[in-house]
């Protein structure tokens, strides 16, 4: 009888729990909204970079009853569709910044449309984002984009025979796709394009590959550090003497730090690393260099906030808002179009001397 | 002929790094006859031990490698006297141990995130430089010194298992616990034993594969996973058999990549595990049933 009492009162607290969310939304202005991204895993460095640049975002927003829920998608689609499940159902949250992979996000913005709960991505660049529904936006323009402009720089560069070294998920395919077909429009040919597992860090037979086809520059695309850093070297070791080129992924102090003088000369196509002002409140807050997608972070909180200050309060209303929402961000001009994605440009950095530095 | 060379040797380098986690991997089988899948944590706790004393505390190299092996070794006797001992008294079946074992990956995969952070970590050791050219294709030194290392290895246990008391004395405890124990054999002390020679062999692999392919706090996931796949390949119960699996997997692997596309390569590697498992369940080299090398 104890037992019943006992498992009776829990499913009677679980019923109320399920209900609480709306009633507490009501009484109190508090609006929490979810952070989703890799936490775990080897893609934690960008979840950690992005809730940091998140962190700085919402404390110039100038909104305090904005309450984070953090969850981790380890960057992946299974792990994604629960976190975001979790928030939703759980943590009752009325927008979303997140996710961070593109893989993540594709699968995390059904049940988020769903629930008609908005998610704005700081970094999710895979084109197919653009037609992922009403409730999906980011402030990182789209592969189609840094593809296009990626193709560009390798090109006027000089360089003619191009090998890809891409990542197997939605992200590594999109850029590719783009990427090559953009190549080839310039008059270059891509030799060869080889596929690995997003966190393999053994990529000898594929630049063995590469290196047969006779490339002279090398397109690196990846999200993973553990996985770049391996290729850059192990380019080194089989002796192949190409330009590198590394999407957006690569930019950061964990890819030079542990690559060392393999990562000399590496060019990377990056979406803007923040605003000066940007730079030294994140400074000032965590006494260190934002890290990759930090200002994106920023900007995606302050989309919200902005939408938020515009009179909404639930998920559909920030949705409606959102479209509305205009301003000069910490990655640059905001505005979304009507897929939700914006307009971005791209910076060129070079590796000289172990550090990242503007190209002019 | 220069890439076939080339493959040849890609394919001695990912077989030699399977060998590494295999051979203890399977030294521990063949004792204790569960799957110890925490065996990848051990990897990966050496990993960071190293990283610890010689790029963070400056200690000399060759110094931190022999402290590495040893606390190492003690880690993986820690485990089985806190984690499994445990269970096993208390009549736990294999499967909840394995079960354990994944538990126990899964949360210092973590641990290891909480200390170190996610980022990927270099013990800065060697200096990158390009390989050697030998018959077309290029190889490095520690890539040479991996596989003579893991080649003399597979002799040193076979005929550590073959010839030596403490050697015949594991294969007994595996054939049957209770028989061994009657003729005087302490089961605990074998199994204490295993788990400290199995898991220094995971130091050893640390070491290697962390010079080799950098840290992360999930390599072990990783490695286990390719490990027991080479383990499985060559027969689960026979170290020197799983040894061997793992260059089957490696030249396979590599090797087939030139036909298909490189997208498949992992999936070439379960395809395989997949084709033993269901036609050659006890490996290439190991026995339908007990442990006897």
């Amino acid at each position: 009888m104890k037992k019943i009492i006992v498992i009776l009162s829990v499913f009677l607290l679980m019923v109320l729990g399920c209900a609480t969310p709306d009633t507490t939304t009501q009484e109190t202005t508090t609006i929490k909204v979810g952070v989703l991204g890799p936490f775990s895993g080897d893609a934690a460095s960008y979840g950690e970079s992005i809730k940091n640049g998140i962190e700085v975002g919402l404390e110039a927003s100038g909104l305090d009853n904005i309450e984070l829920v953090i969850e981790d998608s380890k960057c992946d689609g299974k792990e994604a569709v629960s976190a975001v499940n979790k928030l939703i159902s759980l943590d009752g949250v009325q927008a979303i910044v997140g996710g961070v992979c593109s893989g993540g996000t594709l699968a995390a913005a059904p049940i988020a449309e769903q629930n008609q709960v908005p998610m704005v991505s700081p970094s999710s660049t895979s084109p197919d984002i653009t037609d992922a529904g009403d409730y999906l936006f980011r402030v990182v323009p789209s592969d189609a984009f840094q593809g296009a402009f990626g193709a560009k720089l390798v090109y006027d560069k000089g360089y003619r025979k191009l090998g890809v070294l891409y990542s197997n998920e939605d992200y590594g395919v999109g850029f590719n796709k783009v990427l090559s077909e953009n190549f080839a429009e310039l008059g270059g040919e891509v030799v060869a394009s080889e596929a690995h597992e997003r966190t393999s860090v053994d990529l000898r037979a594929q630049i063995t590959k590469v290196k047969e086809a006779g490339a002279d520059a090398v397109y690196i695309i990846s999200n993973s550090a553990d996985s770049a850093v391996a290729a850059m070297k192990q380019i080194k070791e089989l002796g192949l003497e190409v330009a590198l080129f590394g999407s957006e992924g690569l930019k950061g102090d964990v890819i030079t730090d542990n690559a060392g003088d393999t990562a000399e000369g590496l060019f990377v196509t990056s979406v803007s690393g923040g605003t000066q002002a940007f730079i030294d409140a994140h400074n000032a807050k965590f006494e260190s260099n934002p890290g990759p997608f930090a200002a994106q972070g920023a900007d995606a909180i302050q989309a919200i906030a902005w939408a938020i200050k515009l009179g909404a309060s639930t998920g559909a209303e920030i949705k409606d808002n959102l479209y509305k929402v205009e301003f000069e961000g910490d990655s640059g001009s905001i505005k979304f179009d009507e897929n939700g994605d914006v307009f971005g440009s791209y910076e060129v950095f070079v590796v000289k001397d172990g550090a990242f530095v503007a190209e002019e | 002929m220069a890439i076939f060379s080339q493959l040849t040797v890609n394919g001695l380098i990912a077989g030699s790094i399977y060998a590494l986690v295999a051979s203890g991997f399977s030294l521990i089988y063949a004792t204790n006859t569960f799957m110890h899948f925490a065996h990848g944590t051990s990897v990966a706790v050496a990993a960071y031990i190293l990283y610890t004393l010689f790029t963070l505390l400056g200690i000399p190299f060759y110094v931190s490698a022999i402290l590495t092996v040893f606390l190492t070794g003690f880690f993986g006797v820690a485990m089985y006297r806190v984690v499994y001992l445990p269970m096993q008294k208390r009549k736990a079946s294999n499967i909840i141990l394995l079960i354990a074992s994944i538990a126990i990956l899964i949360m210092f995969e973590n641990v290891i995130m909480l200390f170190f952070d996610a980022n990927v970590k270099s013990l800065q050791y060697i200096k990158i430089t390009q390989g050697l050219n030998i018959l077309g294709a290029t190889i490095t030194k520690l890539q040479i010194f991996i596989i003579v290392f893991v080649i003399i290895l597979l002799l040193v246990l076979y005929l550590f298992m073959k010839k030596t008391k403490l050697g015949r004395n594991m294969r007994a405890v595996a054939d049957n616990k209770e028989l061994a124990s009657i003729i005087g054999i302490n089961h605990i002390r074998i199994s204490d034993y295993s788990f400290f020679l199995g898991s220094s062999l995971a130091g050893i692999a640390g070491i290697l594969i962390g010079l080799e392919q950098n840290l992360f706090p999930n390599m072990g996931t990783w490695l286990m996973i390719k490990g027991f796949t080479g383990a499985v390949i060559g027969g689960i119960t026979s170290v020197p058999g799983a040894i061997l699996g793992s260059y089957v997997l490696g030249f396979f692997e590599n090797y087939a990549i030139w036909f298909l596309p490189s997208g498949y390569k992992d999936g070439i590697a379960f395809f395989l595990l997949f084709l033993f498992l269901l036609f050659r369940p006890k490996g290439l080299f190991g026995l339908n049933k007990g442990v006897k090398e």
